[in-house]
């Protein structure tokens, strides 16, 4: 709460007057400790899809809206004998199945596609412009490809690199000279990941922090928008785009209970 | 009162007259036209009629009757309804007072560890925008999910 109202008042003179590192030399120490990390995310590509209980409730209101509704007024929608009527017909026939209610007061069926007078079936065949839907699940969904940014495409992904070590870490290094976290971030995100990303940084300051025997770890948000990480060997040996869960499993527990706040489960 | 009302409420042979009134020269002469076929004939849109049929002279919708049991399960989803969004808007509460409680913590460790960075960090960021390549989540994806190239070719 303190920390908060901090944040909301406006800084400049007031923040001095709390520092507790005062001097140079403690400063430098200080900014010795601190080292700057990017959680980078590649943000969902599809949106959930509706399912269980939100499904079923939903058919079951817009069917009662479908029935509470209007007379729908065919022949000023519709021309005689157009396919456009046809494919309502259609489409009414197929609703007409549906009922929510007792099944003792459902109304008697009358298909209208049959009432017509010759109900001929489309014979001007229209030109099928076919919209293409691709699937929700991709190639590399089906062959586990953790480089792949096009897996998982309702889920977030985020950036994990195996530093020198050998533990799976976001990417992250240290500040040189008079650098600000956002810069000293970006920085080491290029160093460590390369060039060829095209990254969106949030704003100056941390979303989490992850303190170490020797240093603390701060986070900088960023979304990823274009291209791929290409791992610099000596500073990260590989990299993988990982979701909350597989993060969980990859990186060490210590680093998890740090870290596992800052993530999407989404 | 627009044009459209007025001539609802007015007869086919009063809109004809309407129509006759400082009209375009194209109407003008279709009325003549009309004048010429003889009386009883109407120049105006079928629509109209048909229209004004449709709001006027239609039976009005019948409600759906619920028995009982109908009106027990209606209760029933509503109440499921709302139980099931309430518990999911709390989740996503929960999950929003974490990740902000997470950005206060390494709020006041930074402070704590450096003022300057801590300043640094307080800035406002001017002339925020949300970047053009950033996409809105659809419900299925494109053609080309992913842009590896990077805009360059």
């Amino acid at each position: 709460m303190f920390a908060r109202r901090l944040m909301v008042s406006n800084f400049g003179l007031g923040a001095r007057s709390f520092s507790t590192s005062g001097t140079a030399f403690e400063a430098v120490r200080a900014a010795a400790k601190a080292r700057a990390g990017v959680l980078l995310q590649r943000d969902p590509i599809v949106i959930e899809r509706v399912e269980g209980f939100e499904a079923e409730a939903d058919k079951y209101f817009q069917w009662l809206e479908y029935v509470s509704a209007e007379k729908f007024p065919r022949e000023f929608f519709f021309k005689k004998g157009s396919s456009a009527e046809t494919k309502w017909m259609e489409l009414e026939d197929q609703r007409e199945s549906e009922w929510y209610f007792s099944p003792e007061t459902k109304p008697e069926s009358k298909s209208l596609k049959n009432e017509t007078v010759g109900g001929e079936s489309g014979e001007a065949k229209e030109i099928n412009k076919a919209v293409e839907i691709h699937p929700r699940v991709t190639k590399a969904d089906e062959s586990g490809d953790v480089k792949s940014l096009e897996r998982k495409l309702d889920r977030t992904l985020y950036l994990l690199v195996k530093d020198s070590k050998g533990q799976w870490v976001f990417p992250q290094g240290a500040l040189e000279g008079e650098e600000v976290l956002h810069d000293a971030a970006r920085r080491n995100l290029k160093d460590i990941c390369g060039k060829d990303m095209s990254i969106w940084t949030v704003g100056y300051g941390p979303v989490g922090h992850h303190e170490a025997s020797d240093h603390t770890t701060f986070f900088i948000k960023g979304h990823i928008l274009g291209g791929q990480a290409k791992p610099n060997n000596t500073l990260a040996s590989d990299f993988k785009w990982a979701t909350k869960e597989e993060i969980e499993s990859a990186v060490s527990s210590e680093y998890w209970q740090s870290v596992n706040p800052m993530l999407s489960t989404v | 009162m627009s044009a459209f009302g007025r001539r609802l409420c007015l007869s086919t042979k009063g809109t004809a007259s309407m129509l006759g009134r400082g009209a375009s020269a194209a109407k003008t002469s279709r009325k003549a036209a009309a004048a010429s076929r003889g009386p009883g004939h109407t120049n105006s849109d079928p629509r109209y009629e048909q229209m004004k049929r449709i709001l006027f002279e239609e039976e009005p919708r019948q409600l759906p009757e619920l028995t009982a049991e109908d009106v027990e399960r209606h209760e029933t989803i509503l109440r499921a309804e709302k139980i099931y969004y309430m518990q999911k808007s709390a989740q996503r509460r929960q999950e929003r007072e974490r990740r902000f409680g997470a950005m206060e913590k390494a709020y006041v460790a930074l402070e704590k560890l450096d003022s300057r960075l801590f300043e640094a960090a307080c800035k406002k960021e001017p002339n925020v925008t949300f970047p053009r390549q950033m996409r809105v989540p659809t419900e299925t994806p494109p053609r080309v999910i992913w842009d590896y190239s990077n805009g360059k070719k």
